[in-house]
């Protein structure tokens, strides 16, 4: 008897016995009630490429003529009003308007203004749906980021990914349902951590955590058997652990030791279906090329995006694919060229792969970080190195895929990129108390996104420490805008 | 969990509707709670229609009820035919089923009476109830509750059974075989006490018992956020196992926690019982607004507090009124004021650095040195100020002349001399080095390369002067500690929405929730006078959530499920008169702690076998009743713990800084990106009990699974069952050697290969193996045998895994094999749960 038969005869021989079903944590969701999506589902997984560290809204997707125009003066009192600044400006004299170095053109028959450092996704234009008019209330990464992954600014909540297997469970029994890959500059040059909250599962079960899957040594911790004991002969005795669990089994009658059994097995069998993933020998030249060049080193941003459709063709729920590196606070002239380089055509390529394989359709492709920069200067542009700081009343992220208004733009920021504005073109200044129709903020994502996915964000609960949490705390609005 | 827990409940409780009356606090407060509370409840700002449900007055005065049954406008509503008008409403997604709304019209029909919710009344003072067959008080609650739900209890388990579960759950480790043969050899009545009595006086027994309390503390060796640097928290975590071992007092070693910087002549050992407060995580990312850091920290605290020592989820004020529980926002920040006068700004420093990491605190704390430390430190701060400056007399000179070198350097040729110091050459000609690759070059260079006397002995000097200063700094640990601002005290406010920024209203006054009590006249306002109301015996939540979670570390569950919620929204007690007959004994006793555990490990519902019967199966899926022994899996850190154990290579070493066993290559680096690089070349650290190991709260120790995350408070243990585990027991470095160990131990038992296979799996499981065991295990021995007798490359791999060398006397292809079979017997399912 294979080890597969005993433990599927373990399994069901247990059902029979009316529980084993709801002990089986895999295949159940996380307490043993298999959740249905509040309605039909636009997509059926999700990849975010998640750019750390607060990509340039005003140099990247936003274009603001104003800023040339006036280059070096005072970005004007009452466009900021009574914004906190983060400790690192708030203390200078000077908020000098800083205009973007390279040229916007519009791309694609939707005419959408996007940098020219970005001529990849700026070819997929079509594709996309831009939103101009994100916000945030989280001044640093990595309260922004965890508000953006949790729903929360404190570490602790479950992530985005986490909630989704809790919903959905997952589509490929040999695989984790939610993956992060992590990269960053090849310069190094920023200093924010990836930490294992922003893909934890919080106080969900922690099999509903995300898996990090390791650009240096084993992709998953301890998959690889100890030296010295093949795929084989580890089988080979996992099935007379297998019945040496059952004679137990016998005599305490546990229906948890069934549940025990299938686990092992699934350990064996992702013991080569995670490598198979990761492995991509297989890539024509084609596919590869399409990447571009990077795709070749280990942990890039570009091989996480490739590694990123694998997944996703094998059943895996949520990718969270996190590149560094976007913190331009001093480097701006030199570093974000470079770091466009790198991200531009792989974040591109990863549409347009999905989109030949067929998986666009119902796949979500998110891109975007936690917030935007500042229209005006960080240092001064008399030096060699100057930047800009956070921004997050107004910043820019898009979205492609299944159930996206695709060839559009969401909402618009002010001349100087610091505010949103409604349709009208007024400055709002909203907030997670007091959203605004034309806005986008953290938790109208998540709930949109979810809505995508089939859930009704204010239902997808789970009660913890007397409270049903949710992904969207108490705020959140689905934008329709965002849909097609 | 809560899910099957909930359905278990329908089943195992009889329906209301066969039951004569209802009663609020058990049929009706639940429904009311989670269905109408939201906007029928405490919280005034949520408010509709101005009605509130949760106090009678108040419902009464609104003319809900009607005169009878019929004619309440409640009852009305609640079977109104047009969906536009019946409650709850549509929109509000809350959906109430018939029984409910059934039970409501039944409660209003018996005149709608209510009751206090349980928590917040004095424990009621009980005798156990006279069951026939109880010889114990703890038998006589649980007895008399299975017979009411048609269950009776289980046989006792096995002597060897006995003593294996209750060392694993007093100790957290297996009983050796020599106390299992005294156990049974014991024919005097009184056998089993006497083996629970020494595993209470065992120094393991505050090792084990401090585990549960280190994630109730967040309790993590580094400071989380961007940097995540270092921290000293290690000489709390000594302060509790000793306070745990010495059978310290609860109230006492709560008092301390809270506030033993505020008792008259605090001792050095009350200022570290402290850092319960400062456990939580350090902001020291650049650009933090110190306000809103610091707001966060006295936030965490009062919320920590109030989930750790009340039982209540008290942090939903900080936003708005509780929705549930009589708790107003007000009173949330006359609470949170207790916590908010500390001598702190939000800024972190200062800073430390050792050979690996960067230690870093935050104001206030206290450096715990001995007068010779103190001497000690001073002589080596001096020491290393003077060989840094004559160092940095040369240091220019050695940078340029490194710089010129690495520039033109053959490094084919350093290839094969120096391999790590030619990559790091070859890595520096496109990207900076880090500073350990830094350090390592500067000290090749000028001890191999430069050639300057005059050089290197500067360079020797102020390396040894540093290092010297680095192993003080380690075992000289600056402990945060709370400690209040001198003068008048900090202004508290209520904070709209709960925001840093939005303090509004006038100063608050430090206290406590008016529906848990009142304050004595002469309590101070201030942590002390607050941790003295917490212990005394006039709070009606403390005692009742401590025996909780005393007896949820015992059984597995605690008789409320919810030990973080004694409130509204979480569960009843299953046995309440129970929870109150211990919760006043506990105080009665003087917060006893051993003499707490010793009466719940000695009952007879304790003793009872862990079989599950179809009864079981039919009527208490889960085990609430408490009818037959938990089976719950152990957790990874007993289960690492009892593999080294069993293969006789743990180090029992007890207390001090953290140690850092084996650990996947690159892991910290990648996390990272290499700002962390692991210790891994540290001898003897990799046998240490578990919770001595490092945690990083970025990356936590990947082989503690279903640990908590030391990010926030948790008192409800997890356990899940993931495939992940399964490969931790499987391939973790730590866990081979250890199979490795046992199979060293079986190899060096003298008898033969059946007899060996017994002996493993007495070791592991304190019994006896039986026939059909032994067959498998033998089969496999032979099959490994063969295996490994033909491969002798897989042979010489598998047992050099680890750090330690394998034994020169034993054979190694049987060495292998019976690695496998300890493999094997340490991953069985009976190994891995609580027996």
């Amino acid at each position: 008897m294979s080890l597969h038969e005993l433990s599927r005869r373990a399994f069901l021989g247990s059902t029979a016995q009316g529980l084993g079903l709801a002990a089986l944590g895999h295949l159940a969701a996380a307490d043993g009630v298999r959740r249905r999506p509040h309605f039909a589902p636009r997509v059926r997984r999700v990849v975010w490429l998640m750019q750390t560290g607060g990509p340039s809204h005003v140099d990247l997707f936003d274009p603001k003529p104003v800023l040339a125009a006036r280059e070096g003066e005072e970005l004007p009192k009452e466009i900021r009003g009574d914004q906190r600044l983060t400790t690192m400006t708030a203390g200078q004299k000077s908020l000098a308007l800083l205009p973007a170095r390279h040229p916007f053109r519009k791309w694609g028959e939707s005419g959408t203004e996007i940098s020219t450092l970005l001529p990849h996704i700026g070819s997929i234009a079509d594709r996309v749906c831009l939103v101009r008019s994100m916000h945030t209330e989280a001044v640093n990464h990595a309260p922004a980021m965890t508000l953006l992954l949790t729903g929360h600014q404190l570490p602790g909540r479950p992530a985005f990914g986490a909630w989704t297997s809790y919903g959905l469970g997952s589509d490929n029994e040999d695989l984790p349902a939610y993956v992060a890959l992590t990269s960053r500059d090849r310069e190094n040059s920023c200093g924010q951590l990836l930490y294992d909250h922003y893909w934890g599962s919080g106080f969900l079960p922690s099999r509903l955590q995300g898996v990090k899957l390791h650009g240096q040594g084993d992709p998953v911790p301890f998959l690889r058997n100890p030296d010295g004991i093949a795929h084989e002969a580890r089988g080979e005795m996992l099935v007379d652990l297998a019945r040496m669990n059952r004679m137990h089994e016998e005599i305490v009658d546990d229906p948890e030791i069934a549940s025990r059994i299938a686990q092992y097995e699934l350990a064996h069998r992702m013991q080569t279906s995670v490598p198979e993933a990761v492995a991509f020998g297989e890539e024509p030249d084609h596919v590869l090329s399409m990447y571009g060049p990077d795709v070749h080193r280990r942990g890039s941003f570009a091989q996480n995006c490739l590694l990123a459709r694998r997944l996703l063709e094998r059943g895996v729920r949520f990718v969270q694919l996190m590149h560094a590196g976007w913190d331009q606070h001093n480097n701006l002239k030199t570093q974000l060229a470079i770091q466009c380089r790198d991200t531009d055509q792989p974040s591109a390529a990863l549409v347009l792969d999905l989109a030949q394989r067929g998986l666009l359709d119902d796949t979500l492709v998110i891109w975007g970080g936690e917030f935007g920069r500042t229209p005006f200067c960080q240092g001064s542009t008399k030096n060699r190195r100057y930047g800009r700081d956070h921004h997050g009343n107004a910043y820019s992220i898009w979205l492609a895929g299944g159930g996206v208004h695709a060839g559009s733009v969401f909402g618009a920021s002010d001349d100087f990129g610091y505010n949103p504005v409604d349709r009208s073109g007024n400055v709002i200044r909203p907030t997670k108390h007091d959203p605004h129709p034309d806005a986008v903020h953290a938790h109208d994502l998540q709930a949109t996104v979810l809505h995508l996915l089939g859930f009704d964000h204010t239902r997808l609960t789970f009660r913890h420490r007397g409270r049903d949490f949710r992904l969207t705390d108490v705020h959140g609005r689905v934008v329709d805008g965002l849909l097609a | 969990m809560l899910a099957r827990f909930a359905t278990l409940v329908l089943v195992a409780t009889p329906s209301v509707a066969q039951r004569e009356s209802v009663e609020y606090g058990r049929d009706v407060r639940p429904i009311l709670a989670a269905k109408c509370f939201q906007c029928h409840g405490p919280d005034a700002a949520q408010r509709k229609a101005e009605l509130r449900l949760d106090r009678r007055e108040a419902a009464l005065a609104a003319g809900v009820f009607g005169d009878d049954d019929e004619a309440s406008p409640l009852v009305e509503r609640l079977f109104h035919g047009d969906p536009d008008e019946r409650m709850p409403p549509r929109e509000s997604g809350i959906e109430m089923t018939d029984a409910e709304r059934d039970t409501l019209r039944r409660w209003v029909a018996q005149g709608a009476p209510y009751e206090a919710h349980w928590a917040f009344s004095p424990p009621a003072r009980v005798d156990p109830p006279g069951t026939r067959d109880a010889a114990h008080p703890i038998d006589a609650f649980t007895f008399a509750r299975m017979r009411e739900h048609g269950l009776e209890p289980s046989p006792a388990a096995s002597r060897r059974t006995l003593i294996r579960r209750a060392s694993l759950d007093l100790t957290g480790l297996p009983p050796t075989l020599d106390e299992v043969d005294a156990f049974l050899a014991d024919t005097r009545p009184g056998a089993f006490e006497r083996v629970v009595d020494r595993l209470l006086q065992s120094p393991r027994f505050g090792e084990h018992m401090v585990m549960p309390w280190l994630d109730a503390a967040r309790y993590a060796d580094s400071n989380g956020y961007q940097h995540d640097a270092d921290r000293y928290a290690w000489p709390w975590r000594d302060w509790m196992i000793r306070s745990l071992n010495a059978n310290r007092p609860l109230d006492q070693m709560v008092v301390a926690m809270l506030a033993g910087d505020l008792l008259e002549e605090p001792t050095q050992d009350d200022l570290v019982a402290t850092a319960f407060n400062r456990h939580h995580a350090i902001n020291q990312e650049g650009g933090a607004i110190p306000q809103e850091v610091r707001f966060n920290y006295v936030v965490d605290r009062a919320n920590v507090a109030a989930t750790v020592f009340l039982g209540l989820t008290m942090g939903c004020a900080q936003c708005h009124d509780h929705k549930y529980d009589p708790i107003s926002q007000r009173e949330y920040y006359e609470f949170f004021a207790y916590f908010d006068n500390v001598e702190e700004n939000g800024h972190a420093g200062p800073s430390r650095h050792n050979r690996y990491h960067q230690f870093t605190v935050a104001k206030p704390f206290v450096e715990l040195a001995n007068e010779e430390q103190k001497r000690d430190l001073a002589a080596a701060r001096t020491a290393a100020k003077e060989a840094k400056g004559g160092y940095d007399k040369v240091a220019g000179a050695i940078g340029k002349a490194e710089a010129a070198w690495m520039s033109s350097v053959d490094v084919a040729a350093l290839e094969t001399s120096a391999p790590r110091i030619a990559s790091a050459v070859l890595k520096r000609r496109g990207t900076p080095l880090t500073g350990p690759e830094r350090r390592m070059v500067r000290a090749f260079y000028v001890g191999e390369v430069a050639g300057n006397e005059d050089w290197r002995q500067r360079y020797d000097a102020h390396r040894a002067a540093q290092e010297r200063l680095a192993i003080l700094h380690e075992t000289v640990p600056l402990v945060m500690v709370m400690r209040d601002r001198k003068g008048a005290r900090r202004e508290t406010r209520v904070h709209t929405r709960g925001a840093y920024d939005a303090a509004a209203g006038e100063p608050l006054t430090p206290g406590i929730p008016a529906a848990l009590g009142t304050l004595p006249d002469d309590a101070p306002a201030n942590r002390l006078g607050l941790a003295r109301w917490i212990v005394d015996s006039d709070n009606p939540l403390f005692a009742r959530v401590m025996v909780n979670r005393m007896w949820q570390a015992i059984f597995g569950r605690g008789l409320v499920a919810t030990a973080a919620d004694f409130g509204a929204t979480g569960r009843p007690p299953s046995h309440p008169r129970l929870l109150d007959w211990l919760a006043t004994r506990f105080v009665e006793s003087g917060f006893d702690q051993k003499a707490l555990y010793r009466l719940l490990v000695t009952s007879a519902t304790y003793r009872q076998s862990a079989r599950i019967s179809p009864k079981h199966r039919e009527v208490d899926p889960d085990g609430v009743w408490l009818s037959r022994s938990s089976r719950h899996r152990l957790s990874s850190a007993v289960l690492r713990d009892q593999a080294l154990f069993v293969a006789g290579m743990l180090d029992g070493a007890m207390f001090g800084p953290p140690v850092y066993p084996y650990h996947p290559e690159g892991l910290w680096a990648d996390v990272s990106f290499e700002v962390f690089a692991y210790p891994h070349g540290r001898d003897g650290d990799q046998h240490r009990r578990s919770l001595y190991g490092f945690w990083r709260r970025t990356v936590a120790p990947p082989n503690m699974f279903d640990s908590a995350n030391r990010l926030d408070c948790v008192v409800e243990p997890v356990r899940t069952n993931s495939p992940l585990h399964a490969l931790t027991m499987l391939n973790e470095t730590g866990f081979v050697e250890a199979a490795r160990g046992v199979a060293t131990r079986a190899m060096r038992f003298d008898g033969s290969t059946r007899e060996r296979a017994a002996q493993v799996l007495r070791w592991t499981l304190a019994r006896e193996p039986r026939e059909q065991e032994l067959e498998l295990l033998v089969s496999v021995l032979v099959r490994e045998r063969d295996r490994y007798a033909k491969d002798r490359a897989a042979t010489r791999a598998l047992v050099e895994v680890g750090r330690i060398a394998p034994p020169k006397d034993i054979e190694f292809v049987d060495l292998a094999a019976w690695t496998v079979v300890a493999q094997l017997v340490l991953n069985l399912d009976e190994v891995l749960c609580r027996p």
